[in-house]
């Protein structure tokens, strides 16, 4: 213990003495990390922000769509296999408290002068007290739902209230969609998620008229009565229609597997680029080993010395690794603070410029990882030099000038 | 220039490990960028293959051209026609795309159903040459019953290959398979199944909606400008802001404009690693100019000015980017080469990692610049030393 400490003292001297060298090198790991943690934290802010609103749709749905095992194709959502009566099966099926209906297509909207391609949904008065009230997926802010055989009138997303035309969209105002007229008379709260915000919702009837389609549907939500078996449940939901249209024609997602999947498109997207800014802690790496170096030059006679006076190579090496910890520990931890802090800036003036909301964030299993990192990073960079140094013979290192 | 060289040959550890810093952040660049461009490049092919001579009409306005062309069925069978007689058209056709359950033999599995009206078909196939058949034949007018397969419908999609002749079932409706299609390098086509619009409509019961026109320009030259009639026309039947004709230069343009965001933040993080390496350089440069005090001493006591202290030392630290910039572009050709050999094993579609001229010489100049600016403030430091100070250094 007596030599690490003395080696501690000993790097702790050296930095005094090269201070600018020091800092720059220590300041090519803050830059590193500072970019690893800020980009993290943007990542991990995503993904809890995502995950919320997947939890805040509840933890026991499920969606029904058509689709093969690949997963989510292109077919499950512009899939029209499903037919109204599809709704009543479902229900029929244990397990299951209830489900609504969705079609859902793409048209042009108009209000005032503007003309917008946006998501037009349709459902029955059924669904929507389903949707909006029971199930909770969607809730109403003002104004209220669609009732059975209102024709021309539309509730609408938060972002079609005042994002996605010029002026604000009230309830009370006119939409027109593929020139047909419709009053507005309730608008929803946010799910957070863009694709359902940009929603105008009208009667299974309307929509019909306007795309026509005899009974198909694009998607049914399903809530579990109890959510421990929700998995059995989404089996015998797609066992039951894939008994009826065949196999491999149905996909069933819970709201847990939605969040697994966001959540490992979010640890790939991590991983890649964390890969990338972590080529900086490379070069940063190389900047150590060089600083070391240069350090056993300069200091060749005084190994000598304390060689000549009985130090082992070991001692010799702890005392040059412990040097090169240190230069990426210091790195780690002001990159880290340097990293905080502009993940505090992205949170103050990102997140106006970003339709989603999220909040950066860095964890603590981030900030303990980092920190292992950069003083690895700085150990490994260090191993040579040290061995280097440590391998001279006394009375060269000695005459050294 | 020759007490540059002379400098880093003395100093050999520590110039070659400042410029493997420059070495890996510039290889790093380019081999991520040679993706990006590869990607941009494949793309482009894509939309060339299917001739600069298009224009897609589709409904809805700005940026959502793919979204409405997937989703959206704002159009109607009739605007073909009125499309057709715009100025500059040659000819137009229809399309009503849907996913359906389609059954060969014991398997069902969803799939893209594309309706194309029959009196097109001979537009579709032999005209505008959009698709092109392989074997067999299209539909005639009026035919019923009968379904053209794009070549992975028919090759991979289902476990057995399906041959012209066979039986497949969309949603329970019965077809004949007539024709298999040409790869169109495009994979939506590729899986998709062509019938005849009518009988897709009396599937779907949608009564004369249609989710995409295509129309081809009789004058390439002109092509924006008859754009610009079909949209003019439109807006006189429906109202502006409704529709949209995008010539397929301009969805090439705006593919490429992605990718070329895409680039440049991948670009950008890994020039994280470059600043780095700069900081690396002026580590190095200064200690150089530390070892040197009384070699600087010497120049200026024997006349040296203070710009010719600085520009030694800017060549120096220039030379260590620059360095840097040619062995990391060497490695990187190198690597996106690798990465090419290996797409090819590995993705199903074609692709080449490109690394451009314009890359090169743009990565060159930028780690000759981190060099210079990484040089500036030691060489600032030398240049400024007293000779008498400097002489009775050491």
């Amino acid at each position: 213990m007596k030599i690490l400490e003395e080696s501690l003292e000993i790097a702790l001297d050296t930095f005094k003495h090269r201070k600018l060298s020091s800092v720059l090198t220590v300041l090519g790991i803050v830059i590193g990390i500072a970019a690893i943690i800020s980009l993290i934290s943007m990542g991990t802010g995503l993904e809890i922000s995502l995950s919320e609103q997947l939890e805040a749709m509840g933890s026991d749905k499920i969606l029904v769509m058509p689709g093969d095992e690949q997963g989510l194709s292109l077919a499950a959502f512009t899939g029209e296999s499903l037919v109204d009566n599809d709704v009543e099966i479902v229900e029929d099926i244990s397990g299951v408290k209830m489900a609504a209906g969705l079609l859902f297509k793409t048209l042009p909207v108009r209000y005032k002068d503007e003309v917008i391609s946006t998501y037009v949904s349709g459902a029955t008065e059924e669904a929507y007290n389903k949707l909006f009230l029971e199930m909770k997926i969607f809730e109403i802010n003002e104004g209220r739902s669609i009732n059975e055989g209102e024709s021309g009138v539309v509730a609408i997303g938060s972002r079609i209230v005042d994002d996605i035309f010029e002026d604000e969209v009230k309830v009370g105002d006119t939409l027109y969609i593929k020139d047909k007229k419709f009053k507005i008379i309730g608008n929803l709260k946010s799910v957070g998620n863009a694709q359902d915000d940009q929603n105008v919702y009208l009667t299974l009837e309307d929509m019909r008229n306007l795309v026509g389609g005899k009974d198909s549907l694009t998607l049914i939500y399903v809530q579990a009565s109890n959510q421990k078996n929700i998995d059995d449940v989404a089996e015998r939901i797609e066992k039951k229609l894939e008994n009826k249209y065949g196999d491999n024609t149905i996909i069933t997602l819970t709201s847990e597997q939605m969040t697994e999947m966001t959540s490992s498109i979010f640890a790939v997207l991590s991983f890649v680029i964390v890969g990338i800014a972590s080529i900086s802690l490379v070069v940063a790496g190389v900047g150590i080993a060089n600083t070391m170096f240069i350090s056993v030059m300069e200091r060749t006679k005084e190994i000598g010395v304390m060689k000549a006076l009985g130090a082992t190579n070991y001692d010799v090496i702890q005392i040059f690794l412990v040097e090169s910890a240190l230069l990426g520990l210091l790195g780690g931890i002001i990159g880290l603070a340097v990293g905080i802090g502009i993940s505090y800036l992205i949170n103050l003036f990102a997140t106006d410029l970003i339709p989603v909301t999220f909040e950066a964030t860095v964890t603590t299993e981030m900030m303990i990882w980092s920190l292992i990192f950069s003083t690895g990073v700085g150990i490994v960079s260090g191993l040579w030099p040290a061995r280097k140094a440590a391998k001279l013979q006394p009375v060269e290192a000695l005459r050294y000038e | 220039m020759e007490l540059s060289l002379d400098s880093l040959k003395h100093r050999k550890i520590s110039s070659s490990l400042t410029i493997l810093g420059i070495v890996i952040g510039i290889t790093a660049i380019i081999s991520l960028m040679s993706i990006g461009e590869g990607l941009q490049y494949a793309v482009a092919e894509q939309l060339e293959a299917a001739g600069s001579d298009k224009i897609i009409i589709t409904s809805g306005s700005g940026s959502d051209v793919l979204m409405s062309a997937l989703f959206g069925e704002g159009l109607k069978e009739s605007d073909i026609d009125m499309i057709e007689n715009v100025n500059g058209v040659e000819i137009a056709i229809g399309f009503l795309f849907n996913s359906f359950p389609v059954k060969y033999r014991k398997e069902t599995l969803m799939t893209s159903v594309m309706g194309l009206r029959s009196e097109d078909t001979e537009k579709v196939f032999s005209q505008m040459k959009v698709f092109e058949i392989n074997k067999g034949r299209y539909f005639e007018p009026n035919e019923k019953g009968a379904a053209v397969l794009g070549k992975k419908a028919a090759l991979d999609l289902f476990e057995r290959e399906v041959n012209i002749g066979d039986s497949v079932y969309v949603k329970d409706t019965k077809f004949r398979v007539i024709g298999i299609l040409k790869s169109t390098a495009n994979n939506q086509r590729d899986n998709a199944i062509f019938i005849p619009m009518e009988q897709l409509r009396d599937i779907t019961g949608s009564k004369d909606s249609i989710t995409m026109i295509i129309a081809k320009a009789s004058d390439v030259s002109r092509i924006e400008d008859i754009a610009d009639e079909i949209e003019e026309e439109l807006e006189k039947e429906y109202g502006k802001g409704y529709y949209q004709a995008t010539t397929s230069q301009q969805i090439a343009e705006s593919v490429s404009s992605i990718f070329s965001v895409l680039s440049f933040v991948v670009g950008g993080i890994a020039s994280i690693s470059l600043v780095v390496a700069g900081v690396g350089i002026s580590n190095t440069m200064f200690t150089a100019v530390m070892e040197r005090t009384k070699e600087i001493g010497v120049m200026k006591a024997l006349g040296a000015t203070n710009y010719d202290v600085i520009q030694i030392f800017l060549i120096e630290a220039g030379l260590l980017g620059l360095i840097g910039g040619i062995v990391g572009t060497i490695l990187g050709t190198i690597i996106s080469q690798i990465i090419t050999i290996a797409a090819g094993s590995v993705l199903p579609v074609e692709f080449k990692a490109v690394v451009t001229i314009e890359m090169i010489i743009m990565t060159l100049l930028f780690s000759f610049f981190v060099g210079i600016v990484s040089g500036l403030f030691p060489a600032r430091r030398a240049a400024k030393l007293q000779p008498v100070e400097a002489l009775r250094y050491g």
